[in-house]
């Protein structure tokens, strides 16, 4: 996907391109402001990933200007400042994500491949299915191989989302943010637990694993 | 503590403050003259009222026997002709033996007949009538001393042009009058210097009080915050000026006080991670093979620090108090809904009995649901933390008519009594507990979201740690908002 980089430091560019161009993107960067908002207002770019303070027009003016053009490109907003009510302002101006500074670069690319596909699928599907596991959005029921697995609300809830990004990789945080509706990090092993419960109810008996875990970063649904 | 900058000896301006540049020395010395003014006032109307009552009498007799002299001329003869002649005729022979004081002129101003000195400054002036000296005969006593020397006179303007000086003997009234004179004379300037002097004092001693305002002010802005303004104890604007100073001078050292302490810890707990982390990095590039679980290791390392980071900042900007846009109103149990949803798992996992209380009405509250999350979390993470395998864990609401408690109790081993205070210093952590994994900034989160709720907090052993917030409660809840 073409992916525009809209950050003033060098460095933090450098280390964007180099990633995202290793994980098969085409890097487009821009280092302030205004030229940010001309290469974005073009509209050839599928995703634009754009610093928060940013010389000459900082990124909330260049969020705005784009949207008033009318231009739905998701954007993910990079901010240093980490805070909530950053964050908030940020989704408010009409960002489709926030990422606060330092980050993994696994979770950079996790979001950026769940905001492009979100952008691809805008699914109003009443069910969602991988293989053999079946989530009925209406009915509020799950089943695997036809037998009905009993889910807590709050694992529906996460085994939605799951599904929603089958094949790509969440991180503990899009969980938090978009399963608990958290801004912070409750320092417990809530995820965790979360997860090794829903795992028994969906794996355990099966021959086919579906959750997997990605080394220090977050989990994947997809079929092996 | 200290925090003496280079300049500490160097006068500042606002000692060298000038005397008459302080509004309290003008009010002070505006309404003494105010004062004195009035004062003048009074003395110069009683001086008056004296000097009419006194030479008044004497005004009206020389007039009356002015106009008695010029009604006994013949008014048969033409009014040019000859008053003044006519007048003369009659003076030349009484001058000598005349009781009166005077003076004939002609119409070309020149002198006709006369018993006083006619030229010469008055010493004193009444209306149209003023002294002048006596120099006849009349009044001369056998040793030529006069027994008369000074006359009180007027002019009267003839019909025929000339003009007549008249008046009486003055002596014994001229006395009095100088007296009146004097009294005048020394009652203002007496009371101008005595208001002045007044003023000044009382203006120097206000100066005195504001001065010691100042100076301390001026101590304190060169960096010692010890100081404190001496309160007399007199109750007056000054008092409640230093007092009020003095508390606010407390609060900013209480809070560099918690700067001090918060850089101190900064130091200690954010280098020692940074130190390990530095040790890592550096055992790594001697390792020749690439090891997944050390590179882990050192990120793990360094989100520790982060989130230690982002603990304190967040702590920084709550007592800022810029967080009071975010406040809503909404009910507690909201809050504790989340935490259930969060937490009851987890702690089902370290099997810790979790036990939240059924909501039985409203909590209304007005804040910011965020922060409460997060400060219901970061209790509940310490519970789960301290609480061993097999415990229990318990998180309640009840409500009166002021507040909304919320009560946190676990059957970990609590926190003595001694250390309650201290567990919401940042960084604080009991000794035992150093070695835990954790921040040390969980508690004083919490104190800081209450701080900004004016909510209270305190803590309380039973059969483990006792939590209680008492949130005022909301008083113009809306219709409670359903989530």
């Amino acid at each position: 996907m073409k992916i525009l980089v809209i950050e003033d430091d060098p460095d933090m560019r450098e280390f964007l391109v180099q990633g995202l161009g290793r994980a098969g993107h085409q890097v487009e960067t821009a280092a302030d402001g205004p030229s940010g908002l001309d290469s974005a207002t073009q509209g050839n770019c599928d995703l634009i990933i754009l610093d928060r303070m940013l010389p000459g027009l900082d990124g909330i003016s260049v969020l705005q200007a784009l949207r008033g053009t009318g231009q739905t490109t998701p954007v993910l907003m990079l901010s240093a400042l980490g805070d909530v009510d950053h964050r908030v302002s940020g989704l408010q101006h009409g960002a489709d994500d926030y990422l606060a500074k330092p980050f993994s670069f696994v979770e950079l690319t996790a979001r950026v491949e769940a905001l492009h596909r979100r952008d691809n699928k805008p699914t109003d599907a009443t069910t969602l299915q991988l293989a053999d596991l079946k989530l009925d959005l209406i009915a509020h029921t799950a089943q695997r191989d036809s037998q009905n697995i009993d889910l807590w609300p709050l694992e529906f809830r996460l085994l939605e989302y799951l599904l929603r990004n089958a094949g790509r990789v969440v991180t503990r945080n899009m969980l938090l943010e978009n399963v608990w509706n958290l801004n912070f990090d409750p320092q417990t092993n809530v995820v965790e637990v979360h997860m090794s419960r829903l795992r028994g109810k969906i794996d355990k008996g099966f021959s086919t694993r579906l959750i997997h875990t990605v080394r220090g970063s977050g989990y994947v649904l997809r079929e092996p | 503590m200290s925090y003496a900058s280079p300049d500490m000896g160097a006068p500042s301006p606002t000692t060298q403050r000038r005397f008459w540049r302080s509004s309290w020395v003008r009010i002070t010395m505006l309404s003494w003259l105010a004062l004195w003014l009035l004062n003048a006032l009074v003395v110069i109307g009683l001086y008056n009222f004296t000097l009419n009552a006194l030479v008044g009498n004497i005004a009206n007799t020389i007039n009356a026997k002015i106009d008695k002299r010029l009604s006994a001329w013949p008014r048969q003869l033409p009014a040019h002709a000859g008053v003044t002649s006519w007048l003369y005729r009659q003076l030349a022979v009484e001058i000598a033996d005349l009781q009166d004081c005077v003076a004939l002129f002609d119409s070309d101003g020149e002198l006709q007949l006369a018993n006083i000195n006619h030229t010469g400054q008055p010493e004193f002036r009444y209306r149209d009538f003023r002294t002048t000296a006596y120099n006849g005969h009349r009044w001369r006593g056998s040793d030529g001393d006069k027994d008369v020397s000074t006359c009180l006179v007027t002019d009267r303007v003839l019909t025929d042009g000339g003009r007549l000086t008249f008046g009486v003997p003055f002596d014994n009234y001229l006395a009095t009058v100088r007296q009146l004179d004097k009294l005048r004379f020394w009652g203002l300037l007496l009371t101008a210097t005595f208001s002045l002097a007044i003023a000044y004092l009382l203006s120097r001693r206000s100066l005195r009080g504001m001065r010691a305002l100042y100076e301390v002010c001026d101590r304190v802005a060169a960096g010692d915050l010890k100081q404190r303004i001496p309160i007399k104890g007199n109750d007056d604007d000054i008092d409640h000026i230093a007092t009020a100073i003095n508390h606010m001078l407390d609060q900013i050292e209480g809070l560099m006080e918690g700067v001090r302490e918060v850089s101190d810890a900064i130091a200690h707990d954010l280098k020692t991670p940074l130190a390990r982390l530095r040790g890592q990095l550096e055992l790594l590039l001697s390792i020749s093979e690439r090891s997944d679980e050390a590179i882990d290791a050192v990120i793990a390392e360094a989100d520790q620090v982060l989130s230690a980071f982002n603990a304190l900042l967040r702590i920084a900007q709550l007592e800022q108090g810029t967080r009071r846009q975010a406040f809503v109103h909404f009910d507690f149990n909201v809050v504790l809904q989340q935490a259930s949803d969060i937490y009851e798992l987890v702690f089902a996992d370290k099997n810790i009995r979790f036990h939240i209380e059924p909501p039985a009405q409203t909590m209304p509250v007005y804040g910011d649901r965020d922060l409460w999350l997060q400060a219901v979390s970061n209790l509940l993470d310490n519970a789960y933390k301290y609480t061993p395998e097999g415990g229990a864990v318990a998180l309640g609401l009840q409500r009166d008519e002021q507040f909304v408690q919320l009560r946190v109790t676990d059957s970990g081993p609590g926190i003595p009594r001694s250390e309650h205070k201290n567990v919401f210093k940042r960084f604080y952590r009991l000794d035992k507990h150093r070695s835990q994994k954790g921040t040390g900034l969980g508690l004083s989160l919490v104190a800081a979201v209450c701080k900004v709720h004016q909510a209270h907090i305190e803590l309380d052993n039973d059969s483990g740690l006792v939590v209680l917030i008492r949130i005022p409660i909301d008083k113009h809840a809306e219709p409670p908002e359903i989530p």
